[in-house]
């Protein structure tokens, strides 16, 4: 028997191989032994194993078909920041110049003022400054707007309810108020008032002879007068004349005699042109092309969603070794996505995935360090929903520690970052001691094919 | 007047007899060691060439299953590998032939601990048909196991 505890351990993480490992061992228990009872169970064990795994399938149907390796970076339910930074080449003007000295001239004025003059003695024209207060008649407006109230009487109806009759008395009228005729609805006057009232009169002639006459009025509606005040505002003013003053300037020339001063000053326009330096500068500044850094991002609601990952084959081996087919060694991947915009705030775009990143980090054995492979990095459609495959061949194998990173960008900036452990085998042949040794065979590292994450 | 020393010319005498008598002898033993040491090389050879054929056919497993399953099945053509690379690294020399070329795998083809590889050859010889032995018999062995590149 070949089993062992390390392949007891790895069988176990998986509860399919688990289930059929099991079977596998009780029937080769089954044909070693034989009879009646094994036979039977031969029979029933393929049934009970069976029922045991579609039960669990039912239960665990992730475990069963792919198991949880694949692990996914949640990102936090909270808004994220979109980091949109980027190196942007903008014309950036480069200050840049020299000073030249310029040989230049400048008017220097030398003019002077002579000042003279004499006393005279005569007639001479003065300007006398004055002013006098004067009244006149202005006006201003006087309003007397103002509110008036109206006293009116209106003639409005009130009803009633009454009855009045004539010629009878209310027994005379129920006894021949079969006779009752309606003449219609007319206006009376009672005790004063107007009222309006339905009128029944019985004309009737009996066989005995003689005749019955009376009249009923029904009042139905009284007319009554009703006083209404009313305001209304009535514009109304005037002017008034008032007595207003106001200042005549009464400046004037003045001829008067006496002993006055007689300016006879000049001035005596001269100068010169000046030679001197000026230190001019000449500007030889330019626009440039420049990188600069331009920082920009937004808010959004972090991506939702679910990916799956299949892998073939289970088992990766280096491009160094040969398939059935004569094919290098090597790796495909397929990566479905399914991006949930159902929770997205009204106005926020659909997210969408536009570029994929996939790469292998080997970890070497030997302390011999990491070794990158490239899987697949391009953009893509912008899709919710889309399926990207990649081959890749590797040229080192690799420890359990190997991890296959697998990062979507979405449309908006978010990124989703899914990873798994995937190990690359290698192997080769050695030499060994006539007594042989007791090392099992070896076993190769990995096992996943179908992985689903949801974040 | 010298006389010539007799005892001399005895002495002589003496070695050529030895010698005549001696060198036969000498020369079968000259032809023992020749033969039996091309028998040790011939042995290093085939030693050499189990080694080689035995590692080289462990690496023959069936990477279809490997890449599946994660086993080390053997492939059907680990055999042939083997005459293959035996073959390849002995020498076409004349009084030298391969009687026989076996190989086990020592468990299962399905779960390949190591295989055995087994061979053996007759050399002929120069020297020792003097003596009535007209061929050495020599017997080798070379075991080659998988291994996992790992630490």
């Amino acid at each position: 028997m070949q089993l062992n505890l390390k392949k007891c351990t790895k069988i176990m993480q998986n509860y399919k191989h688990s289930i059929f490992y099991c079977f596998l061992l009780l029937n080769r228990y089954l044909n070693k032994n034989k009879g009646r009872a094994a036979w039977a169970a031969r029979i029933f064990i393929p049934i009970i194993f069976l029922s045991v795994f579609l039960t669990a399938s039912f239960f665990y149907p992730a475990n069963l078909c792919g198991g949880n390796w694949l692990k996914v970076d949640m990102p936090e339910n909270n808004p994220i920041w979109v980091d949109t930074s980027r190196w942007e080449t903008k014309k950036i003007y480069v200050n840049d110049g020299y000073y030249v000295n310029v040989e230049k001239q400048r008017w220097v004025d030398t003019s002077y003022t002579v000042s003279r003059g004499h006393w005279e003695t005569g007639q001479y024209r003065v300007w006398v400054n004055s002013s006098s207060v004067v009244p006149y008649t202005a006006y201003r407006y006087v309003d007397t707007s103002h509110w008036e109230t109206t006293i009116s009487y209106v003639e409005v109806q009130k009803p009633v309810f009454f009855s009045v009759l004539h010629g009878t008395d209310s027994y005379g009228w129920s006894v021949y108020s079969f006779a009752a005729k309606f003449t219609g609805l007319q206006q009376v006057t009672y005790n004063g008032n107007k009222y309006l009232a339905n009128v029944y009169v019985i004309d009737y002639r009996p066989a005995r002879g003689g005749r019955i006459y009376a009249v009923k009025y029904v009042y139905i509606i009284q007319f009554v007068k009703e006083q209404r005040v009313s305001s209304k505002w009535v514009s109304s003013g005037y002017w008034q004349p008032y007595t207003a003053y106001k200042t005549v300037d009464t400046s004037h020339w003045e001829t008067r005699t006496g002993r006055h001063w007689v300016d006879t000053s000049y001035t005596v326009n001269s100068g010169y042109w000046q030679p001197y330096t000026e230190r001019q500068w000449v500007d030889t500044g330019y626009y440039q092309d420049t990188r600069v850094w331009v920082s920009s991002g937004y808010y959004a609601e972090p991506l939702h969603g679910r990916v799956t990952v299949q892998k073939s084959p289970e088992y990766v081996f280096t491009r160094w070794h040969k398939d059935g087919t004569g094919r290098d060694c090597g790796m495909e991947l397929i990566v479905n996505w399914e991006i949930d915009n159902s929770m997205l705030p009204q106005g926020e775009p659909e997210k969408k995935i536009s570029k994929v990143y996939i790469y292998q980090e080997t970890v070497r054995y030997k302390d011999r360090g990491n070794d990158t492979t490239v899987i697949k990095n391009s953009n893509i459609s912008p899709a919710a929903i889309g399926s990207v495959e990649a081959f890749s061949l590797f040229d080192y194998a690799g420890s359990e520690q190997s991890i296959l990173h697998i990062y979507l960008y979405a449309l908006s900036g978010e990124v989703v970052h899914v990873y798994f452990n995937n190990p690359i085998n290698g192997f080769r042949s050695i030499n060994i001691k006539k007594s042989g040794t007791s090392s099992s065979p070896e076993e190769f590292l990995g096992g996943n094919y179908y992985g689903e994450a949801t974040f | 007047m010298v006389k010539p020393h007799s005892d001399s010319l005895k002495q002589k005498g003496n070695v050529l007899i030895m010698t005549a008598l001696l060198m036969p002898l000498f020369l079968m033993l000259c032809g023992m060691v020749i033969d039996i040491g091309r028998a040790f090389a011939f042995k290093a050879e085939i030693n050499r060439a189990c080694m080689i054929s035995a590692e080289e056919a462990a690496k023959e497993i069936n990477i279809d299953i490997a890449q599946q399953s994660g086993n080390s099945r053997l492939a059907g053509n680990y055999a042939d590998t083997i005459n293959k690379f035996f073959y390849l690294n002995i020498s076409q020399a004349d009084n030298f032939s391969i009687k026989s070329l076996e190989y086990d795998v020592v468990d299962s083809l399905s779960f390949p601990r190591y295989i055995n590889v087994y061979a053996a050859a007759e050399i002929n010889c120069f020297f020792l048909k003097l003596t009535g032995i007209e061929r050495i018999t020599v017997n080798s062995h070379g075991s080659g196991r998988l291994k996992k590149i790992s630490n």
